[in-house]
Parts: structure tokens; sequence; C-alpha cells
């Protein structure tokens, strides 16, 4: 099921939550969402789950308005909010079962699906307890449980990873990524490793507005500009390594990537690449290259290259 | 998606019954049923204990033994009737005060909303869910002193008696629904439950302890001079008594007065003239309603204004996750 959201505005009082914004995520597509606090993550979510209803502009999921036809809108999503708030007075099986039932599925199936998403959620052991005994990678779990219990076309996870252990999180990353062949699922997170773990698009948000949005691969190329190359030379003279490196054409700057090494950080000019000239000049100097590393941006450079910019 | 949404349940279904599930479970419920059952079981005791001595004759009520048991005690406790009256405003306290703003500071609230119900759905089940629980306890304690008085006198209630007390259960119903409802507008008012709660407790001693003190003093500071006529006189009363009808548990205190005591004729001030050649007989079931039909009104106005504004603020709250 495809989403779009069409020119949202959001305001609280004087202030823009949301300022006119714009995107469309694709079924059987994961979006990361990335944004500092307050950049309007949360709400953007809760206006695609009928939750709040934004001041101007639509949001549609396959076709069906969120303010025309809310209801059917939340019986195809799954929607796990920030901070899983869940009773924890009940037991797994009651929880589910009440959602289950809240959501529409119907009498005869409810039992079938409550066990079956016991089971992909990994809640077996644990589905007599009370929701309040569970560690809280069992509780997002039976958060994640609920969301799917009503076999929605479309997943909206809130910081789904918030508070977990290592082993929780890689647990509940693979749970996602096998949600996500399936259905259609906007993720959002402030681990950015996370979101290029698991989502096939990234969507950066900042004070309401949309200011990237492509792959993980995309987005780091787009932030790349120049290239940037980490050259370990094996020479007894680090000067005359220094000088022969910037007198290539190619090159703009060279710098000392660290104190008492023959290691160094290249930049070439805008849209040139300077591997190859690096490489024929070691060889017609018979010097030993040691390390010819491309240096990346990583999404996390983007994102605050991104974010610090805007404000 | 699959078909799996074919034949659903009906939501609102859901959430009451998961509401009375809840509160029939909480510890909260089990201490004031214990503390309602307890007392209730004590003053039943004390009518039974000398309950001979209350039905001896000479009053146009000892021929009703069933509403004796109502109304009547030792002396050593209160009647049933008075521990009622005093115990259920606290039970509906009791029952509604957290009823909204725990969920929302659990963040259970938002939870509930993003599911495809409308949102007057959780309001409405809540007071549903709390009233038939109540309700199935004033109806069960109804019949627990009618069983034990079918025990104790051997004979069994008189229609006129056995209707009285039905219509006494819907009262009580209708006052400790009063009671919750005006709680269940404190929990959508305040955000902590403990601030709720003392709102409701705060005006539930009120009317109980200060508000009678109050009308007193505004009796005593507009008292007549000494020469007055008797109209003059009654219409003060009356006055007076319209102050005192603010009171919720003056209203409920003169509507079941009525229905277990068939010998009050009236709840007003009465001249010496209107009294001359009135045969104290009790009033049929039928007058005796007519008697207190506007006491039973200005409760469940009270209850439906209560809820009404309770509606409209939750309504219109925006509710954010914590």
């Amino acid at each position: 099921m495809d989403i779009l959201v069409k020119n949202i505005t959001k305001r609280y009082g004087a202030q823009k939550a949301l300022d006119d914004l714009s995107f469309e995520v694709k079924t059987g597509e994961i979006l990361g969402f990335l944004g500092p606090n307050g950049a309007g993550k949360t709400t953007t979510m809760k206006a695609i789950t009928c939750y709040i209803t934004p001041n101007e502009g639509d949001i549609t999921l396959g076709g069906k308005s969120v303010h025309d036809s809310p209801d059917e809108v939340k019986k195809s999503i799954g929607y796990l909010p920030e901070n899983n708030p869940l009773y924890l007075d009940m037991t797994i099986l009651d929880y589910l079962n009440f959602i289950g039932e809240l959501q529409g599925v119907s009498k005869s199936n409810i039992n079938s699906q409550v066990e079956k998403m016991i089971r992909i959620c990994g809640l077996d052991q644990e589905k007599h307890k009370k929701i309040g005994e569970l560690s809280k990678g069992y509780k997002q779990r039976v958060g994640l449980a609920q969301a799917l219990i009503h076999d929605p076309e479309v997943l909206i996870l809130d910081e789904p990873t918030t508070g977990l252990d290592p082993n929780q999180i890689i647990e509940i990353r693979k749970l996602i990524k096998e949600i996500g062949r399936e259905k259609t699922v906007i993720l959002s997170s402030h681990i950015l490793a996370e979101v290029e773990a698991t989502c096939d698009r990234v969507l950066i948000i900042n004070k309401g507005k949309i200011v990237a949005d492509g792959t993980p691969e995309s987005l780091r190329k787009e932030a790349q500009g120049t290239e940037i190359l980490k050259v370990g030379l094996s020479v007894s003279d680090r000067n005359e390594a220094y000088k022969a490196l910037s007198d290539i054409d190619e090159v703009a700057t060279v710098s000392f990537a660290a104190a008492d090494s023959c290691i160094f950080e290249v930049e070439s000019h805008v849209g040139k690449t300077s591997v190859e000239s690096i490489f024929k000049m070691c060889v017609s100097k018979g010097w030993f290259i040691t390390q010819l590393t491309p240096m990346e941006k990583n999404l996390e450079d983007v994102f605050r290259e991104l974010t610090q910019s805007a404000s | 998606m699959t078909s799996i949404s074919t034949s659903q349940t009906n939501p609102f279904g859901v959430i009451v019954s998961k509401e009375i599930s809840d509160t029939v479970k909480s510890w909260k419920f089990i201490i004031m049923v214990a503390l309602v059952l307890l007392t209730c079981t004590g003053s039943l005791v004390a009518a039974l204990d000398d309950f001979t001595a209350a039905i001896k004759g000479g009053s146009a009520d000892d021929d009703f033994f069933f509403l004796k048991l109502y109304t009547h005690s030792n002396g050593t406790l209160p009647s049933f009737l008075v521990f009622v009256s005093f115990l259920g405003p606290l039970l509906g306290i009791s029952m509604g005060f957290d009823s909204i703003n725990t969920e929302q500071n659990k963040g259970t609230l938002s939870r509930l909303l993003a599911q495809p119900i409308y949102r007057d759905y959780i309001l409405n089940a809540k007071f549903i869910a709390a009233l038939t629980v109540l309700s199935a306890l004033f109806i069960g304690l109804g019949l627990l002193v009618l069983g034990f008085g079918l025990i104790f006198i051997g004979i069994p209630p008189t229609a006129d008696e056995l209707s009285r007390i039905i219509i006494f259960s819907i009262v009580n119903i209708i006052y400790v629904g009063f009671w919750l409802n005006l709680s269940i507008l404190f929990s959508v008012k305040f955000r902590q439950a403990a601030t709720s709660a003392l709102a409701g407790i705060s005006i539930w001693l009120f009317f109980t302890i200060f508000y009678t003190m109050i009308v007193n003093l505004i009796a005593k500071a507009l008292a007549p001079v000494r020469f007055i006529s008797e109209y003059q006189m009654v219409s003060f009363q009356r006055f007076i008594q319209s102050f005192q009808r603010f009171n919720p548990g003056q209203l409920f205190n003169d509507v079941t007065t009525t229905l277990l005591r068939p010998s009050v004729r009236s709840l007003g001030p009465l001249t010496s003239e209107q009294t001359i050649g009135a045969i104290p007989n009790p009033l049929p079931l039928g007058q005796s309603i007519m008697l207190v039909w506007p006491q039973v009104v200005a409760l469940i106005g009270g209850t439906l204004l209560f809820f009404a504004i309770a509606y409209i603020l939750f309504m219109r709250r925006e509710i954010r996750s914590r």
C-alpha cells in the first residue's frame, strides 16, 4: 500500500511542527525517518496514523484519505508509538486479544492470529506472563506484535529500538527487515546506523521540512562533493612525500593525517580523481604505498551537515 | 491485507468488558467493596438485633418489615441506609478519579486512540463499565439484605415492599453514578490522579460536613423576627430547604427516606392547618414516587451535566503521548 503525504502543515499555536511536508512511500519500501529532537518525525507519524489532524494538506494510504476515511486508514496501519505504552497488568495473550478485537479481527480468526504474532515475535515462552513482568526487549516485541495483530499493510514504528540492549536491537532490526519484505514500513530513529542497516530509503527532516531524501548510499555520495583519499606511503622523508603529493595537478589540498606518520589526507579538485596520478607518482619515485583508501562520509556526517546547516 | 477483518466484534463492547475486568481485579475496588460489604453486613446485624422492638407497633411504617431492615438500627451501628449514603459517594469517586488521566499518563490513551474506534467510545465505556459494576454491587447488596430478611422474618416481602426496594437500589445507583461522573470529570480535567481524587473527596466532604453548617449560618442570619405569620415562616423554611437541596446528599436522603418510610407524606414544611385531620397512613408507592420525583430528576440532571462537561472536555482535548 502506497503512502502519499501531500503538503501537510501542523501548527501548535504559533509554532509550525510540520511545514508543507510532502513525500511518498512505495509498497514494500522501508523508509527511515531521521531528524533531531523536535524536527517533526513523531508528528508526521501521528498524522499518518490519524492520531492528529494536520491543519493543511492531506495524507492518503492506498488512495484513502485520513480526512475522509480515518477508520479505514487506521485498520490498514500497525503503529508502534514512541515509549511503547502497554497495559502492564494484562497478560500478553489478553492484551493481544484486546487489541485484535479493537482492530476488528473476527472472533473466528483472533486466536490463530494472536498465536501467529506470538510465534513471529518470539513470545511463546512468555505469553502467559503479565506485561509488567517482562524485560524491555520483550515489551518491545509485544508492541510489535500488537502493531501486526490485524495484519496491516503499513507499519509505522516510532523509535522501535530505544532502550534495548545491543542483542535485542539486532533481533528487532532483523524482525523489521523480515516484516518489511511484505509491508510498507516507516521507521523513525536517532540511531543512524540502524536506519542505514534497516532502511531502503532515508528521509531527513528538520524543523518540519524535508532536508534530504534518498537511499543511504545516494545521500552519502551527494554530500561527498570532493574526493578525499587517505594515502599511506613508506618513505623516509615525510616532507618530500607531502611536496610530491601537493604537486599532483588533480590534488587540491594535502594534510598530515597524524603526527609522526607518513599518512596523508588528500583532497582532489571538484569533479576530479587523483588515485591514478598518486599511483603513477609513487611508481616513478619507487615508493611503496601502504594505504590508499577513499574516505567516505557516513550518514552521521550527512545528518549533522544537513540539520546543523539548516539551524 | 488478508481477509481477517470479517464478522468483527463491537469495539465498544470490547472496551467495556476490558474496563469491567480491570475494575473488578483492581485493589481499590476490592478494598472499597470489602468496606461496603463489611459495614452493610454490620448494619444488617444491628437492624436484626432488636428487630422485634422495631416492629412492635404504634407507627405507620411498622407493617413494612423488610423496609425496616434498611432503616432500623439498634444504636450500635448506623443503619444500612446511612452507610450507603455515606460510602456510596466514596465508592463512586474511587471508581472514576483515575479513569482518563492515568491512561494518559501511562501513554495507553494514545495507543487506544490509534485503533479504529471513535474517541468517545473510551469515555463512554469507562462510565458504562463502572456503572455496570456499581449496579451489580448495589443490586447484590439490596438482594443480600432481602435474603437475610427472608430467613430471619420467615415471610416474603409484599409487592409494595419489593418495588420500593428495587427503586431504592436504582436510586442508589443514580446517586453513586452522580459522584462517579463528577470524578470522571475531574479525571479528564486534572492530569494527576491524586489531584482529581482530592478534588472529588473535597467536594464530598464539603457537602457532607460544611454545606449544612453554611446553610445553618445563612438561616440564622436571615431568620425572621419573632412575630411573623405562619405563612411567612413556611416560606422562610422553604427558602432554606431549597438551599439545602443543592446538596446531592440531601436529595438522596429525601428520596430514600420517602421510599423506605412510606409514612412520610411531605418533604416540605407544613402548617398546622394542613396537618389537621390527616390520617397517619402510609403513602402508596405511586404517591411516594411523585413526592420525590423532582429530587430524582435533579440527581439524574446533575449526573448528565457532569458527564456532558467531561465529554466536551475530552473530545476537545489534544492528547499527546508522554
